[in-house]
């Protein structure tokens, strides 16, 4: 009964955990991508693929993880 | 039961991060006497995003049944978050930064019979009698060729842009011509006011002209590259 009492709070919708999902997809690939031209250094590829896809792959997640937040919070009634 | 020793390695290495890993940056870009302004920011970003990779795909992937809904959000807070922003941040600096040496120009290999030209020892050319008496310290393709200011500065970003999407679709004619009118400010923001210039007469007559760019300065004091011809050439050689 405690355990159900304790978990009730922390239940997210579908749509919030599927905004994280891809949020944690777009991070992983965008920071790859930025590791890549950071590492190897300036290439016309590496370049290119760090600052023109890694970059906006990443400002994507951290968009995808703030409406996720903000959608989490509405839900439970915090905002 | 305290282990000190659990926490002392996270913060020695935490200290030593920072100092060790612009040395192996610098190493990576084959640099091995200086570490720049350059190798620090990359080190902060390979940083970043290595801690992201690694924290991600074991919150999301290897752990993430495991962890509480709390400890869950929280990692995700620093992995898809924190460390992002530090890893863009510390990118947009590295190419803001980065972009203005030589090197940078020289990753493409249109470039290098400019380059080439600049540092041959025996050549008339503008750029190498500026990059063989020293006048420009570093960053001697850039000094010239962005218009002073931060408009200027955005303006240099944007036609790099455009260069780099010109040669990755190899859309740009072989060799290629300057297209659009250079700026006699980059050449005046230097020499303009020096008791060299002032001693010369035709500056003091035209000063109008060449302040609104009616007459350019590589009329007189040109040719600042070899020319195109000169370029297939060298590059046939």
């Amino acid at each position: 009964m405690q355990t159900e009492k304790s978990k009730a709070p922390h239940q997210t919708s579908a749509w919030v955990t599927k905004q994280l999902t891809l949020a944690v997809d777009c991070a992983i690939v965008g920071l790859t991508c930025v590791l890549l031209f950071l590492w190897y250094g300036f290439g016309a590829w590496t370049m290119g693929l760090g600052t023109f896809v890694g970059i906006p792959l990443l400002l994507l997640a951290v968009l995808l993880y703030i409406s996720a937040v903000v959608t989490d919070l509405k839900t439970r009634g915090a905002l | 039961m305290m282990y000190p020793h659990r926490r002392l390695l996270p913060r020695l290495l935490a200290i030593a991060a920072p100092v060790g890993l612009p040395h192996a940056t610098a190493w990576a870009a084959g640099v091995h006497d200086a570490v720049s302004s350059v190798d620090v920011f990359r080190s902060i970003g390979i940083v970043a995003a290595a801690a992201g990779i690694l924290l991600l795909v074991l919150v999301q992937y290897v752990f993430r049944k495991r962890l509480v809904h709390g400890v869950y959000h929280r990692l995700l807070l620093v992995g898809v978050f924190l460390l992002p922003l530090a890893a863009t941040w510390s990118t947009t600096t590295t190419v803001m930064e980065g972009t203005k040496s030589v090197q940078a120009c020289m990753s493409c290999h249109v470039m290098h019979p400019f380059v080439i030209d600049m540092t041959n020892a025996s050549s008339p050319t503008l750029a190498a009698r500026h990059y063989r008496n020293n006048w420009i310290a570093k960053d001697q393709c850039y000094a010239c060729h962005v218009t002073y200011g931060v408009t200027g500065t955005m303006a240099g970003k944007r036609d790099g842009f455009r260069h780099w999407l010109h040669y990755v679709t190899n859309t740009y004619p072989d060799p290629i011509q300057y297209v659009g009118s250079y700026a006699n400010s980059n050449c005046l923001s230097c020499h303009q006011g020096t008791g060299k210039w002032e001693r010369v007469k035709s500056h003091q007559a035209l000063v109008g002209e060449l302040s609104t760019d009616r007459i350019a300065c590589i009329s007189c004091h040109g040719p600042p590259h070899p020319l195109p011809k000169e370029r297939t050439m060298a590059a046939s050689k």
